[in-house]
């Protein structure tokens, strides 16, 4: 998915605008570097990853 | 007696080539309903301390659980447990498929089998109707030949197969059992044990049905109605169906987690062409699922490109992917597939035969063996041919694959010098593809799990890190508390135990690792009401646990018996000194904190932190002093 953003945004201003439930995601990386959901800021044309909590398979 | 049970044990032994059914009493089942905790107890009361494994001395004990065969999602599971010729610790590896519920139907709890066939054998079940058959016309040949002429012999094509390759044949150490070819109980070698009792195969054929008239059966088979739509709703199962077990890879590698050439690295450069998504676009031929389960997390595959691959055999699970992926440094989705189909066909554990062929290739890079003793193989990470022809070579013993057929332990104190280091084993047994510098309690279960590293003694970190995620609360009546993924500590140890004591019940039951909450769909509540209506008995939560513990402890007794202690509840090496790369870069295992953590958990669990035996204290609360008295604790 592509979102075009005008100026950096915090990263859990996404999540909320994505309707993605913010407790499910237990691991965020913006362009590979691992951050927190809550305290990283995003600007256009970052990669960002969200993935859920994962265990044993 | 339950519903579960009709209380009947199939005794074999193939050096008399003889058979009888025992009955055992509902109040011994409640103490052992079944599983891990029907082996442990078969393994601790009947074998001798350090009987060989490979001997016919060894007892293999093929064991349902109480809700194997129960009309809902993920209640499929049945365990084969021996001394294992991997570790010399106890042996245990649960399956799913169909195998289990068929020999339920067909009347029995477990089979225990003694002795050495003078020829190839295999055993056919029929409801009450069992017989030794000649297996010398099976022998040597692969799973889906094997699996037609006994169904053809039977004249019935519902015939389910458990059977060994000639990985198991030939008595390599970490061969597996596979059952409707697609399902495998792959870890600690117990189709060698099959192997060495000249046992090809077991056939069973079963009549009955798991719920009778005797019983209210509804919580059963509502809970098979609920869970039937509950999949799709919950992101844990819906997760598993959408993407199977390949969905770890880009999960895993994002994290900087993703065990990568030998666990140095943590990212895999190639990780991108090993996804779920690369997956469905390359290899994917079918989705297909286990008895009554709807989460369908198993894959079909099917390849005419560069390999030929049959869809026969079932598709890589993650283990496999990254087995033979970025862990042998492969981003080829082709030739792992390849990979996996001739592990299956030959029926040896995918870990440890991944794992293995790893080090071998760490030793080989690092000039600890050449081309003379690879037979000029050049066994470098990434080398795709040399990784599957060295697979064919250990099933075969032949050329380098007799000293890996010994397992990567045994072969690193042949091959001397460093190699030791570049053994990633506890007990001897390989690591699956999970980095505990990235989610400990992991590796708290590598270093105290009673087989050897395995990553489904507990519940990952991440799970339950998040006080408000769905899988955490779906948990939380277990008594956990939120904690951070890599935080060390006595209430980590604590929440290990739980979780420990929940999956090893799990083991005992019946039930798959994707079932219960935290890491699925059903509901801590839903297991116990089922265990209820199953049983007829008035169950609580804390008496599960204990279940799941009893379980445990029986088969560390069964370690203390055969020599083990506290210098092998411990780590390789490596996990201690930093990954190499990606956004983990550094992290390490801090080894005191690791250390107090294992005390703590000692502690917790009620074992004698110096030479790790259960207290008689400890034994007694589970009502299995006569444990104590074995001991001599």
């Amino acid at each position: 998915m592509e979102i075009h953003l005008d100026k950096p945004i915090p990263l859990i201003d996404l999540v909320a605008t994505l309707k993605l439930p913010s407790a499910e995601i237990a691991i965020a990386a913006v362009n590979g570097t691992l951050v927190s959901l809550h305290d990283a800021l995003i600007s256009d044309e970052d990669h960002v990853e969200l993935h859920p909590p994962c265990g044993g398979g | 007696m339950a519903y579960g049970t009709r209380g009947k044990i199939l005794r074999v032994d193939l050096t008399q080539s003889t058979f009888r059914v025992e009955q055992f009493s509902e109040e011994f089942y409640r103490l052992y309903p079944g599983g891990k905790a029907l082996a442990g107890y078969f393994l601790l009361s009947e074998l001798a301390p350090n009987t060989d494994a490979l001997s016919p001395d060894n007892l293999l004990v093929i064991a349902n659980g109480l809700l194997t065969g129960a009309p809902f999602s993920t209640a499929t599971r049945f365990t084969v447990a021996a001394r294992s010729p991997l570790t010399g610790a106890y042996g245990e590896s649960e399956a799913g498929g169909f195998w289990g519920p068929e020999l339920k139907m067909a009347g029995y709890e477990a089979i225990v089998i003694s002795g050495r066939a003078a020829q190839p054998t295999y055993i056919s079940i029929h409801d009450d109707k069992v017989e030794l058959c000649d297996a010398t016309e099976l022998w040597g040949h692969e799973p889906e030949e094997v699996q037609t002429r006994i169904r053809a012999k039977h004249g019935d094509d519902r015939v389910r197969v458990l059977q060994i390759g000639i990985g198991g044949e030939n008595l390599v150490r970490y061969a597996a059992l596979s059952n409707e070819l697609r399902h495998y109980n792959g870890r600690t070698g117990m189709g060698a044990v099959m192997g060495s009792k000249n046992l090809k195969a077991i056939a069973v054929r079963g009549s009955g049905r798991y719920i009778d008239d005797s019983h209210d059966a509804r919580p059963i088979t509502d809970l098979g109605r609920t869970l039937a739509k509950r999949v799709k709703d919950h992101p844990q199962s819906w997760d598993l169906q959408v993407k199977g077990t390949p969905g770890l890879v880009g999960t895993l590698n994002t994290a900087g987690i993703l065990p990568t050439r030998n666990f140095r690295q943590g990212v895999f450069e190639g990780a991108d062409k090993l996804k779920w998504e690369a997956y469905e676009k390359d290899l994917l031929s079918g989705r297909h699922t286990c008895y009554a389960c709807a989460i369908r997390c198993k894959r079909g595959v099917k390849v005419n490109d560069r390999y030929q691959v049959s869809d026969v055999y079932g598709g890589p699970e993650y283990e496999t992917v990254e087995g033979f992926g970025g862990y042998c440094g492969v981003d080829d989705l082709q030739a792992v597939a390849k990979a996996n189909e001739l592990c299956n066909r030959y029926t040896l554990d995918t870990i440890s035969t991944s794992s293995t062929i790893a080090f071998a290739m760490e030793c080989f890079e690092q000039g600890l063996i050449g081309l003379k003793d690879t037979d000029g193989i050049d066994l470098r990470f990434g080398n795709v041919e040399a990784m599957l022809t060295t697979i064919d070579l250990i099933a075969r013993r032949e050329g380098i694959g007799q000293l890996l057929a010994e397992g990567s332990k045994r072969a690193a104190e042949i091959i001397g010098g460093g190699a030791p280091l570049f053994a990633m084993q506890v007990k001897g047994e390989e690591l699956p593809m999970h980095d505990p510098r990235g989610k400990v309690s992991v590796g708290l279960g590598y270093a105290i799990g009673e087989h050897g590293a395995d990553h489904l003694y507990t519940v990952h970190d991440t799970l339950v890190a998040n006080a408000d995620s769905i899988t955490f609360k779906g948990a939380a009546s277990l008594g956990i508390e939120a904690l951070p993924a890599r935080e060390l500590s006595n209430a980590k140890a604590r929440n290990y135990a739980i979780l420990e004591n929940w999956c090893s019940f799990g083991k005992v039951v019946g039930l798959c690792y994707f079932g219960p909450a935290p890491r699925s769909f059903i509901q801590i509540e839903e297991v116990l009401m089922v265990v209820r209506a199953a049983t007829g008995w008035d169950m609580t939560l804390e008496e599960l646990l204990r279940i799941g513990e009893r379980a445990t402890n029986l088969a560390r007794a069964f370690n203390i018996r055969n020599g083990f202690s506290r210098k092998d509840d411990t780590l390789p090496e490596r996990l201690f000194q930093p990954l190499e790369n990606g956004p983990m870069a550094g992290a390490t295992i801090p080894r005191q904190e690791f250390q107090n953590t294992m005390d703590d958990l000692y502690r917790v669990k009620g074992w004698n932190p110096a030479t790790t035996a259960p207290t008689r204290a400890r034994l007694s609360e589970l009502g299995i002093e006569w444990v104590a008295d074995m001991l001599g604790v």
